[in-house]
């Protein structure tokens, strides 16, 4: 046999491009470990080594954020500031849950090694969603991030609703990826590879076939449906509603985040702007649709999960928008201002939407408290908490110096400097219905009379997550800059 | 003959596979998606896969559905096997967007001429073969893959454990 030499194949430079995924790995691996030999007295011992694990792997992609893209394990996947981003925004939207998450879980009795451990595993696949290069990687990275997903869902097991999100969640999760797969065979039987700069030279000398546009749109579905964009959407609610808090806030942000960060790099690398014009008609319907649906439908609940839920529909019409924005009709490769502005407004988003559903849980235990009324006159019992609250709920309406304000200006700016004025409008429109209800629950904390049967499960870690929340939304939302450079190099560096 | 293999292979992995979903005893649609499963691996063979295809009978026919039989041989389902056979509105919703589905596919691939951008390289399924990509260019997928394992044996462990997450 000639000589198999692995090292052909694997270098150490590959293991440091992909350290923060194998540090959380490792970290995982360590928490199960631990969970089998630590009494049960010393379990806080899983929580800090969870967080050190996520602030190391922080620390690894911060220190080696990279000037230009770098390839590892011969393509599989790429670094570079753009999923380096993304990897931010999963690590720090895990950290945060991890920090509202410790007392929720030991009112519910679910205090076990395993939520951490599953945590860990679903930030490892948005992480490798983030940086894959390479269709296979993208779907494992899909499927990784979905897994651990379900689990959480279900975590509460005496609870009916918990057990319904999870099997609803998994059961249409499941058709969705087959979807997505069905999509990704079609595209390699046309082109006869995965890899996606390698999928660039052989679409730009395939013509537009029918079996190339059911592939888009399988595509489109199968991350659609991740992104919770109408009409992929029929999940969310009931999800959301049913799974634990704490597991709402993490997928809100971090599924968003690494689906909407593949499917755009597919997307501009792999078809650079070809067939844009199928791709904008495809995703405007469902920017729409998830932009007007959410809003609308979210007007009439009277629970806040179920509020936020809707809202985070229409939150994810937003970023569709920035991500039609990074196309203009004609032109061959993708505008670097969509996926800028896409970027800003996850991170943004981020830290409104977890700080949102740290109130919920700071409120009450699952399934109680949940309903507008308990909100009544929080400003006179709390006046604190209804403060940072009212600054996550105008940072989601989009209104100034919150960094949703920012967020929602530079997506709207970019979709009229493609020439989706249009688009643009009817965002700003679907902005201002939001603010109805967003505002609606601040009148019920500011303006009504205190109920009497308020208890509060306050802690720690609920505490320091809405500091954090809070400053940032606000700080970030007045300076923005620094971040917003970062996002921009990081996107012009997708093309080379 | 390779033609003709593929139609009688296409003919018994479709037909194989509807019968799956359509019976009313669970015993005979793990049987029938044995079939189904040996069909494919007919498929491996004729691609020129034998070690895929050795696989696919091994794991898939011979392990998993076997696993399968065991559960469904264990948790008695003889109660769901009653159950209402009535369609309802959404199952005929279902059927007429699901043909719909099934005639656009058609329409889209009849006559669809093969791809010109690339045609997938002769595969040499050999044993070395797939060691070797394995282990040097896919790697990376395949570490995913083990961590995805794992998940999911921890996903499992977690929903079937009766001591952990009682809720109160």
């Amino acid at each position: 046999m000639t000589g198999f030499n692995p090292l052909d194949y694997v270098n150490s430079s590959d293991f440091l491009s992909t350290a923060p995924e194998l540090l959380l790995v490792g970290v995982g691996l360590l928490i199960l470990m631990l969970d089998l030999f630590l009494p049960a007295k010393r379990r806080e011992l899983i929580v800090q080594v969870t967080v050190m694990g996520l602030l190391l792997s922080l620390a690894i992609v911060w220190i080696g954020w990279p000037d230009s893209q770098s390839e590892a394990f011969s393509g599989m996947l790429v670094v570079d500031g753009y999923s380096q981003f993304i990897k931010m925004v999963v690590l720090l939207g895990a950290l945060l849950v991890v920090f509202i998450s410790g007392r929720y879980l030991r009112n519910e009795g679910i205090y076990v090694a395993e939520f951490y451990e599953l945590l860990l595993f679903s930030s490892v696949g948005m992480m490798v969603m983030a940086s894959g290069a390479n269709l296979l990687t993208i779907y494992l990275g899909l499927e990784l991030m979905s897994l651990p997903l379900y689990v959480l869902a279900a975590f509460l097991r005496a609870n009916r609703r918990s057990t319904e999100a999870g099997l609803k969640y998994f059961l249409l999760g499941g058709f969705s990826s087959a979807l997505l797969l069905y999509g990704i065979s079609l595209i390699y039987g046309l082109t006869g590879t995965t890899n996606l700069m390698a999928l660039q030279h052989s679409l730009a000398s395939l013509p537009v076939s029918p079996p190339l546009l059911v592939a888009m749109v399988l595509l489109v579905a199968g991350f659609g449906f991740k992104v919770s964009a109408v009409p992929f959407h029929l999940w969310t609610p009931d999800v959301y509603m049913g799974a634990p808090t704490p597991v709402v806030a993490f997928m809100s942000v971090g599924t968003k985040a690494a689906a909407i960060a593949a499917f755009a790099r597919l997307m501009v690398v792999s078809f650079g702007g070809l067939q844009s014009s199928v791709w904008a008609s495809m995703l405007i319907v469902l920017a729409v649709g998830s932009m007007v649906l959410g809003n609308v439908v979210a007007v009439v609940q009277n629970n806040v999960k179920r509020m936020l839920a809707y809202s985070a529909i229409g939150h994810g019409g937003y970023l569709l928008v920035g991500l039609i924005a990074s196309m203009k009709p004609g032109s061959v490769v993708g505008l670097p201002d969509g996926l800028t502005s896409l970027l800003f407004y996850l991170f943004g988003y981020l830290f409104a939407n977890i700080g949102a559903f740290a109130v919920v849980i700071y409120l009450g235990r699952e399934g109680q408290h949940e309903s507008y009324e308990d909100y009544s006159g929080l400003a006179q019992t709390r006046p604190w908490l209804a403060a940072v609250m009212m600054i996550f709920l105008l940072s989601l309406t989009g209104i100034p110096p919150t960094i949703g304000f920012v967020g929602k200006f530079y997506i709207f700016a970019a979709a009229i400097g493609s020439g989706y004025t249009v688009l643009a409008l009817i965002g700003l429109l679907t902005s201002t219905i939001s603010l109805y209800y967003y505002m609606g629950l601040g009148m019920y904390m500011y303006m009504r009379p205190p109920v009497e049967r308020h208890v509060f499960y306050p802690t720690r870690g609920l505490t320091i997550s809405l500091i954090v929340c809070a400053v940032a939304t606000v700080l970030f939302g007045i300076l923005p800059q620094t971040w917003v450079h970062l996002a921009q190099s990081g996107v012009l560096q997708l093309w080379h | 003959m390779t033609w003709l293999v593929f139609v009688l292979l296409t003919v018994v992995a479709l037909a194989s596979a509807v019968m799956v979903i359509t019976q009313k005893n669970p015993v005979y649609s793990a049987l029938f998606l044995v079939l189904n499963m040996l069909s494919l691996a007919g498929f491996y063979v004729t691609l020129g896969a034998p070690v895929v295809a050795a696989v696919q009978v091994i794991v898939y026919a011979g392990a998993i559905v076997v696993l399968f039989l065991f559960v469904v041989m264990l948790l008695d389902l003889r109660k769901s096997i009653a159950r209402d056979r009535s369609l309802g509105y959404e199952g005929l919703l279902a059927i007429a967007l699901g043909s719909l589905f099934v005639f656009t596919m058609l329409l889209v691939f009849w006559g669809a001429s093969p791809p010109a951008g690339g045609t997938v390289s002769a595969v040499n399924g050999t044993m070395e073969q797939i060691g070797k990509g394995l282990f040097q260019k896919w790697v990376y997928p395949l570490e995913v893959c083990s961590v995805l394992l794992l998940a999911a044996i921890i996903g499992v462990v977690v929903l079937a454990n009766k001591e952990a997450g009682q809720g109160k």
